[in-house]
């Protein structure tokens, strides 16, 4: 029994065997929660690779198609982040009883995402990340909102890309172990440059996040949001630990700065005119990807371990989002900042929630956002104070619509109002509060939380000196 | 030679087949052609099977897009003007244009048959001129097609595996599926 057979393949043909149990949605729902759970838990108690003794040794290999699907030891620790984010919107999923595509479709596009992640040659990646793209189009699409425009431009978006990677990794193929010429080097840097600016949604081919933001359904537009930058990510740490020459080339890091910066102010200046909700999570999608960029183009060990610490508050925020925004569903439709217009009388758990999730992502103290952006902070002070000043002015700015939020939020209710109870849906309640609680954990004792998302670093050995 | 040079002459009045005229069955007819013309390429360098494996997966996604088409034969769909089809006919002539003056250039860069570059070069701008110069789902996917099989001439010169044949063909047809799905659906939305 190999690694990528049971993290990869098994899960993709139990979503194709969940498709025929969906008329019994929470059935499904169950189940698919359930065996991420168990696919979670089964890493910790394996060890791939080379035999361990008092541990369970699985083959770290997997040939497809003359190809190999390969998983390192130190990989265990981002398969059990896709499974456990999957778990998770599964749970909230079943929890509020909401319908979505994500069951089962969810299963298939984490395998397929860690498929592209395990392909051996990686450049094999760009294609595996083409077909997730279009199941993730097929989970977004919102019947009920008669608009794909997002959808589409992100089809475009990363059928562009995929040209580039495949052609880069195709003149990397062979610099690998040699080294290729300087204007080899140029080529295959601005051929992947290209891939990855279509990918990450970079200005200007950012258009596609907030639009399939806006016309999915929450849950499944957050969850390919939460998911698929999270997954390119890895790929470009892959490609930047794998190629010697790549990573000691200072103008990628240059490259990926300010970049970084370019989507912090510009997601933070749309966020702050945003009145759409769901156009706003888009939004700050762009400016968390900026902190990740900035963090990675900082190029020192601290940048790296603040990218890894990023990922936490990036994950919890936009779940945390979600939930509220799901729970507020349930009662009333939200569209615009103004329908949240005294929404702590009515959803006071959920509008707790929500601006709990906002102010992470600024960094507020007490937060799960405080000690990663503040260690961003000082790293980037440490390069140039102009960084600094940008991402300060960025958060400066998204916290500024985040206090309008806030107002609106607790704006007094001017007529005699129905008292609520939290009691009225308490089984969402109680998620919810669960959830705030760990999101304020984390905040409160970071020492607990955070040491584990550093071994993300741990698959990129030569990257993180 | 003589082959390759009428294949060249062939890929460009495919391209103007795709781009210019607004019925449907055009562009579906000019993708049929840039596939035939992608697996008379690619067969030269290929084993036959594999790069049948190409031709078949983009039939089959042909058929898929079309099947929708057809069964929403009685809508009726804006005709554009003349004008915005002689500006595209410009746009395509202006990228031919591009393309044979920068193409040994690109040689240099990717080293494989002429020929191959040119019409994957030809169908690929022809690809991003149809999906950029119409918002329509049905048009946007086939100018996606039309992209994929000009990368495919190129790509597979270039590298040949079982496993790119496969996950090509997966993304062919799953495209199709996805556009077949979306046009069924929000087929009323968009224009030019």
């Amino acid at each position: 029994m190999s690694a990528p057979f049971i993290w990869i393949i098994v899960p993709f043909f139990i979503s194709v065997a969940l498709l025929f149990l969906r008329k019994n949605y929470q059935i499904a729902a169950l189940a698919q929660t359930v065996i991420c759970i168990l696919l979670v838990l089964i890493l910790l108690v394996v060890h791939f690779g080379e035999t361990q003794t008092l541990s369970i040794n699985l083959n770290g290999t997997f040939n497809l198609l003359g190809r190999t699907l390969e998983f390192k030891n130190s990989d265990k620790f981002v398969i059990g982040i896709f499974y456990a984010i999957l778990a998770a919107w599964s749970a909230a999923l079943l929890i509020q009883n909401k319908h979505s595509k994500i069951i089962p479709l969810g299963l298939s596009l984490t395998s397929l995402l860690l498929a592209a992640i395990a392909v051996e040659p990686f450049l094999y990646s760009a294609l595996l990340i083409e077909v997730t793209v279009i199941i993730g189009s097929m989970i977004v699409v919102d019947l009920q909102t008669g608009k794909s425009k997002g959808i589409i431009r992100a089809l475009i978006f990363f059928t562009l890309g995929m040209p580039f990677i495949l052609l880069a990794g195709w003149y990397l193929a062979g610099g690998e172990t040699s080294p290729v010429n300087d204007t080899q080097l140029v080529q295959a840097t601005v051929l992947l440059g290209f891939g990855f600016v279509f990918w990450l949604g970079i200005f200007p081919f950012h258009s596609w996040i907030p639009l399939v933001a806006e016309e999915s359904d929450v849950a499944d537009g957050l969850y390919l949001l939460a998911i698929l930058p999270f997954a390119i990510f890895i790929i470009l740490l892959k490609y930047l630990n794998g190629f010697v020459w790549l990573r000691d080339f200072a103008l990628v890091y240059q490259a990926l700065l300010l970049i970084g910066l370019a989507m912090t102010f510009t997601g933070a200046i749309w966020a702050s005119f945003q009145t759409n909700i769901k156009k706003l999570s888009g939004y700050l999608v762009i400016t968390f990807s900026g902190f990740l960029l900035i963090a990675l183009g900082l190029n020192t060990n601290q940048g790296f371990q603040i990218f890894s610490e990023l990922l936490l508050p990036r994950f919890l925020c936009i779940y945390l989002l979600m939930i509220s925004v799901l729970a507020v569903e349930k009662g009333e439709a939200i569209r615009k900042i103004d329908d949240l217009n005294s929404l702590f009388y009515r959803f006071p758990i959920a509008s707790l929630g929500l601006l709990i999730a906002l102010f992470s992502i600024t960094g507020m103290p007490l937060t799960v956002g405080f000690l990663p952006v503040q260690s961003l902070y000082q790293e980037a002070a440490r390069n140039s104070t102009v960084i600094t000043g940008l991402i300060i002015a960025s958060i400066a700015l998204l916290s500024i619509s985040f206090l309008r939020i806030f107002v609106v939020i607790m704006q007094p209710l001017a007529d005699e109002f129905d008292t609520v109870s939290i009691l009225d849906n308490l089984k969402e309640n109680k998620f919810l509060t669960v959830v705030i609680v760990i999101v304020l954990l984390a905040g409160l004792i970071p020492n607990i939380f955070f040491p584990s998302f550093n071994q993300i670093l741990n698959s990129f050995e030569f990257l993180v000196r | 030679m003589i082959i390759n040079s009428l294949l060249i002459f062939v890929s460009i009045g495919v391209t103007v087949a795709i781009l210019v005229p607004r019925d449907w069955r055009w562009s579906v007819f000019g993708l049929a052609m840039t596939y035939l013309i992608g697996f008379t390429l690619i067969v030269q360098i290929w084993p036959l099977p594999l790069a049948a494996v190409k031709l078949l997966s983009g039939l089959i996604g042909l058929i898929i897009l079309s099947t929708v088409k057809m069964n929403a034969e009685n809508h009726v769909e804006e005709i554009g003007t003349p004008s915005s089809r002689i500006f595209i006919l410009l746009l395509a002539f202006l990228s031919w244009l591009i393309v044979a003056a920068t193409i040994n250039r690109l040689n240099a860069w990717l080293p494989i048959e002429y020929t191959n570059l040119f019409i994957g070069m030809v169908f690929m701008i022809c690809g991003i001129i149809k999906l950029s110069t119409d918002q329509r789902i049905f048009n946007v996917v086939v100018g996606l097609l039309t992209l994929l099989s000009g990368f495919d001439v190129i790509y597979s010169s270039l590298e040949g595996s079982a496993l790119v044949t496969a996950l090509y063909a997966l993304i062919v047809v799953s495209i199709c599926v996805l556009g077949s799905y979306l046009e069924g659906i929000f087929s009323a939305e968009g224009g030019e």
